[in-house]
């Protein structure tokens, strides 16, 4: 870990204060601190915000929650709320990470989760992402863990947040709090492809605190379900994962959300995957004829082709959970 | 002792000695010591698999405000000795060259020079402002690789050691051939009604104990070195730090600290010498800790490897014939596990007709170290997948095939010497007989079944028991406790001397405090060190029934021992039988205090086999599998403390399924690993395992005199085959190369449904 300058801020006008060029704010610390000790994050400043009262999860009109941004997941995750109305945003938190790591984690770090990419996590690769135009060592690389979908020729890297992947198939909003007030954005818009910018990850801008998540009502999300594949049964990130719900009504899709983990560069929406299981009945030929449009751009590089069909597979399997839940 | 003893401690399950000081934290590891004037080392590592060292400039580093010392290979002395090592011999030169390359860099993290500076951060800012120019080589990236054509060779004046290759003479990347044999391998063949042929490989893999490499080191104007560092070798680290760093061995004190796992990992050094150079050039301690990245990159780990097995055997079950040949990655410096390997793989079966050839072999990857048992799991995966597969072309039940084939007492062993006593027909029993092996099995699942074999060893130990006044003793000796051999020594000393076992405290002492002790390793501290405390505690016991006889004033002889007292003769005036305390409270009238002593050498141990049932689940949909069901029988000769065997026998298999299901060394083309942390490099969690029952079944071992055998190892040999067998079980298909990762088994799954029907 490289010397740095520790701040404790008492509330949010002195965090955003202390939070000059070179600083990074800290709330678990699951990821920053990790990636401190690997000379990956080497920030110059560090804001704790735990003071902050950003740890409530209230009601919002119409059946929505909103959660604070210091809310560790593991309180997310058993929040009879959140267990109650949107079930698969309770499984996603608890299928990351391990136990220790979730009562730490918080819901505005796990937003910021930056990338398992091991080039990325290695100074001595080249990433663009950590040092912008230097190159992509996972296109040619073991590239096993990364992304088919949402990628550009100067990142591969996957999104590893289970919980965005349930928020983004939830509608969720990001609010931020900056120098010239706050704002809201959705998170479908909050995490950014790499594209030509691989460093730039978030619309957040400099100086703004994220300060909650707001989870707008969703009578059907209690028919949903996040189904997670990786290499061991706990602390693995996935390989694939899909969050979903269904609206279903005499005996015919109305609705669905469906999103991916695991195989994008950020949490990914598959919209038109939704759109082929409306007016079908919930069998098995409409989840894969959704699964085969949700993968329907994948592009895969040497060592990750079987995401392609792992994902379809999980999004079948998701589906049809979500399909036989009474 | 051949009449079955009643113990009173031995087969009890005391709270363990080493468990308060662990669970609240007091316990001191490698990285807990600090020293007065301490710097902070940082090792500077080649970012290239195989390069030569053109130059290195240390200039920069060396004006760095708050650097002390800056070493390069240059500061290390050439050294040609060598230590004996039961399992392996240690080659100084190697070892040397390992810590600190001299001339090339052998493999990707292998140490080109290090700074002691007074904070961590000004070190590695130094260590980054060394200037290393490298003429960058190919590297040897695997077995295939190193004996291709035109391999690019790792040290031009390597000489193939053993029996003469089909390449030897020129330059060569094969450092040792062995051969083991026996009858007419061709004629068994000829006998054979089905011979199976399969070749299979192995990724290298690390022990992944918890705590990494962690020394610090002091050195004084006068020569004289103290070593505080986690090792299961502290005479090992004396004798190694003093050849490589150029100090005489009496001058060197090493401090074993607590030790947060080894598996054969910490026998060797790494940040020790490195840490002694750099303290004796700055005249201040030295402190080095290693991080977990360089722990994967620059410290040992076993062999990734090459195994053909083809064996023979009539209709009937009998085993006839085998052939083998072995390659194993020794990684940069020969010393690869082949050796034992070759010799554990047919241990458990007679085979009248064999002939096994085993190759050493360099590549550019980090040297290997032991692995418990090193080279047997290896081994085992291929010929028990392979009597397996022999077990279903015949229709023969697994356990009833090995039964048939069984090596028993006066049976010679492949390797050489004839069988005392064994316990593999006995396992073999107990695993046919249990419920396991007819518990009905669910949709998608499979059973494999594996046995496993390790020698053991004995070697070198000592040990002294002191008595205190109040009647308690203090056992120490020179093995760093692992396995909790504190509790197992402190409860034959108990046994011996008839005080409570809590009234025993067992330490582990230094190189100065306690008689020269070989390494905790081969599983031989509860059997050889166990031996010596046995022996100290008698001693100690005969020095107390002199003393008894001193105060009732007959002769020695005629003093009795029972249940820890002496026993004065019948018809002594008023004597009564005396306890140890009221003995130990008179030691200052009576001639002194009371210290039991015994050194010994062990030439052999007791022998061990183990057979696992393992139930393994398979969703055919991810390719993941999940193990439902496993248990482990083992011959231990004695438990002297049964949870702590049955913890090494679950800890074994919980290692062996890490290695068959997800563990694996990832190196890119230009040999860097790319998986170095244990998100990456998967080891099993807590949820990827069931409940792992253990069967214990004591066949006495007797060299020992309580029947003891070694434990720690036997326990990892099945699991890959095991594993392995329960996946061909669950899916009809014959995996040869491991790990059985999620998408290697979903590919074979795939690649076995589409195979297309002949029109």
């Amino acid at each position: 870990m490289d010397p740095f300058r520790f701040v404790a801020a008492a509330d949010e006008h002195a965090a955003r204060a202390a939070a000059s060029a070179g600083a990074r704010y800290l709330a678990g610390g699951t990821t920053l601190v990790d990636l401190m000790k690997l000379h990956v994050e080497r920030p110059r400043t560090v804001v704790d915000i735990n003071a902050l009262p950003l740890t409530e999860i209230a009601e919002t009109p119409g059946g929505g929650v909103r959660v604070g941004a210091l809310v560790r997941n593991s309180d997310m995750a058993h929040h009879p709320l959140i267990r109650a109305r949107f079930p698969l945003l309770s499984q996603a938190l608890l299928a990351g990470a391990s136990p220790q790591i979730r009562n730490m984690a918080t819901t505005g770090g796990n937003l910021l989760q930056r990338t398992r990419c091991y080039y990325f996590r290695d100074t001595s690769a080249a990433c663009n992402k950590r040092e912008p135009g230097s190159g992509c060592s996972a296109l040619d690389g073991c590239n096993r863990i990364h992304a088919v979908l949402g990628t550009s020729d100067h990142c591969i890297a996957t999104h590893p947040s289970d919980m965005c992947v349930a928020l983004a198939a939830l509608d969720a909003f990001v609010l931020l709090s900056g120098p010239r007030g706050s704002r809201v954005v959705p998170l479908v818009e909050f995490h950014l492809m790499p594209g030509d910018h691989p460093e730039r990850e978030t619309a957040i801008e400099p100086g703004e605190l994220i300060t909650a998540v707001d989870v707008p009502p969703l009578g059907f999300a209690t028919r949903s379900a996040y189904v997670k594949v990786r290499d061991r049964a706990s602390y693995a990130f996935a390989l694939a994962s899909a969050a979903v719900a269904l609206d279903l009504r005499g005996g015919e899709i109305r609705d669905a959300r469906i999103a991916l983990g695991g195989v994008a560069t950020k949490p990914w929406r598959a919209r038109e995957a939704e759109r082929t299981l409306v007016g079908r009945p919930p069998d098995a030929a409409s989840f894969r004829a959704a699964a085969d449009a949700a993968l329907a751009g994948a592009r895969p590089r040497a060592h990750n082709g079987f995401k392609i069909e792992l994902a379809k597979r999980t999004i079948v399997r998701a589906l049809t959970r979500a399909g036989a839940m009474a | 002792m051949t009449a079955p003893r009643d113990f009173k401690y031995v087969g009890t399950r005391p709270i363990r000695h080493d468990g308060v000081d662990k669970v609240t934290g007091r316990a001191s590891y490698g990285a807990d010591a600090a020293w007065p004037g301490m710097l902070h080392g940082f090792v500077l590592r080649s970012p290239h698999a195989h390069a030569r060292i053109v130059s290195i400039d240390t200039g920069a580093a060396e004006a760095v405000p708050g650097v002390h010392a800056v070493i390069t290979g240059k500061d290390l002395p050439e050294t040609t000795a060598t230590i004996a090592l039961g399992e392996a011999a240690i080659d100084l030169r190697d070892i040397g060259d390992n810590v600190l390359a001299k001339t090339k860099t052998l493999y990707h993290g292998h140490a080109v020079a290090a700074v002691a500076a007074t904070t961590i951060d000004i070190a590695r800012e130094a260590a980054a402002a060394i200037e290393v120019v490298y003429d960058v080589l190919e590297p040897v990236t695997g077995i295939d690789r190193a004996l291709g054509a035109g391999a690019p060779i790792l040290h031009p004046a390597l000489v193939t050691k053993g029996a003469a290759g089909p390449d030897a003479g020129g330059p060569t990347n094969i450092a040792s051939r062995m051969e083991l044999k026996r009858g007419d391998v061709d004629a068994g063949f000829a006998e054979a009604d089905l011979v199976v042929e399969r070749e299979f490989r192995t990724p290298m893999v690390h022990q992944g104990y918890i705590e990494p490499h962690a020394c610090i080191a002091r050195c004084g104007e006068d020569g004289r070195a103290v070593v505080w560092c986690t090792t299961q070798g502290p005479f090992v680290v004396r004798d190694a730090c003093a050849a490589i760093v150029g100090l005489d061995p009496a001058n060197v004190k090493v401090v074993p600290s607590e030790i947060g796992g080894g598996f054969g990992g910490k026998i060797v050094v790494y940040l020790e010498p490195l840490a002694l150079a750099l303290a004796r050039k700055a005249r201040r301690p030295v402190k080095i800790v290693m991080g977990r990245d360089d722990v994967f990159r620059a410290t040992g780990p076993t062999s990734g490897s090459k195994v053909r097995v083809k064996l023979g055997a009539k209709r009937d079950g009998t085993i006839v014939a085998a052939s083998a040949s072995l390659w194993y990655e020794a990684g940069a410096y020969a010393g690869s596990p082949v050796g034992a390997g070759a010799m554990c793989m047919l241990a458990a079966y007679k085979v009248p007709n064999f002939f096994i050839e085993a190759y050493d072999v360099v590549v550019n990857k980090p040297k290997v170290a032991a692995y418990r048992a090193p080279g047997s799991p290896i081994a085992a995966f291929a010929v028990e997948s392979v009597v397996d597969e022999i077990a279903r072309e015949l229709k023969i039940d697994p356990i009833e095939l090995r039964l048939m084939n069984a090596n028993a007492e006066g049976d010679r062993a492949p390797y050489g010497p004839k069988y005392g006593p064994i316990g593999l027909a006995q396992i073999l029993e107990a695993a046919r007989a249990h419920p396991h092996w007819r518990a009905p099995l669910g949709a998608n699942q499979g059973r494999g079944f594996a046995v496993g074999f390790w020698f053991n060893a004995g070697m070198n130990s000592s040990a002294t028991v002191t008595l205190n006044s109040d009647g308690s003793a203090a056992v120490v000796t020179g093995n760093p406790d692992i396995g909790g051999t504190r509790a197992a020594q402190a409860m034959m000393a108990a046994e011996e001397l008839g005080i409570p076992v809590e009234r025993v405290r067992s330490n582990v002492g230094d190189t100065d405090g306690s008689g020269f002790t070989d390494v905790t390793g081969g599983s031989r501290v509860c059997y050889a060190t166990g031996m010596a405390v046995i022996r100290a505690a008698e001693d100690a016991r005969e020095q107390l029934r002199a003393r008894a006889a001193t105060i009732w004033n007959v002769s020695k002889d005629a003093v009795g021992w029972e249940n820890g007292r002496a026993i004065p003769p019948a018809g002594t005036e008023k004597a009564s039988p005396m306890t140890v305390a009221e003995l130990t409270a008179k030691m200052t009238q009576t001639g002194g205090p009371i210290v039991g002593r015994a050194s010994l050498y062990a030439p052999m141990a007791g022998p061990a086999f183990g057979a696992h049932i393992c139930d393994l689940e398979v969703d055919p949909e991810t390719g993941r599998s999940r193990i439902v069901r496993y248990t482990a029988f083992q011959d231990v000769g004695k438990a002297v403390h049964p949870s702590y065997v049955e913890g090494q026998m679950q800890g074994g298999v919980a290692q062996g399924i890490g290695w068959a299901l997800n563990e694996e060394y990832i190196y890119s083309a230009d040999g860097v690993m790319e998986n170095a942390g244990f998100l990456d490099y998967r080891m099993p969690v807590a949820s990827d395992l069931p409940m792992i029952e253990t069967v214990i079944v004591e066949v006495a071992n007797p060299l020992h005199p309580y029947g003891v055998r070694g434990v720690g190892e036997v326990p990892i040999v099945p699991p890959l085959a095991a594993v392995a067998n329960a996946m061909r079980d669950a899916t009809g298909i014959r995996f040869t190369e491991l790990p059985l990762s999620p998408p290697r088994v979903l590919e074979a799954i795939e690649a076995a449904a589409a195979v297309p029907v002949e029109a």
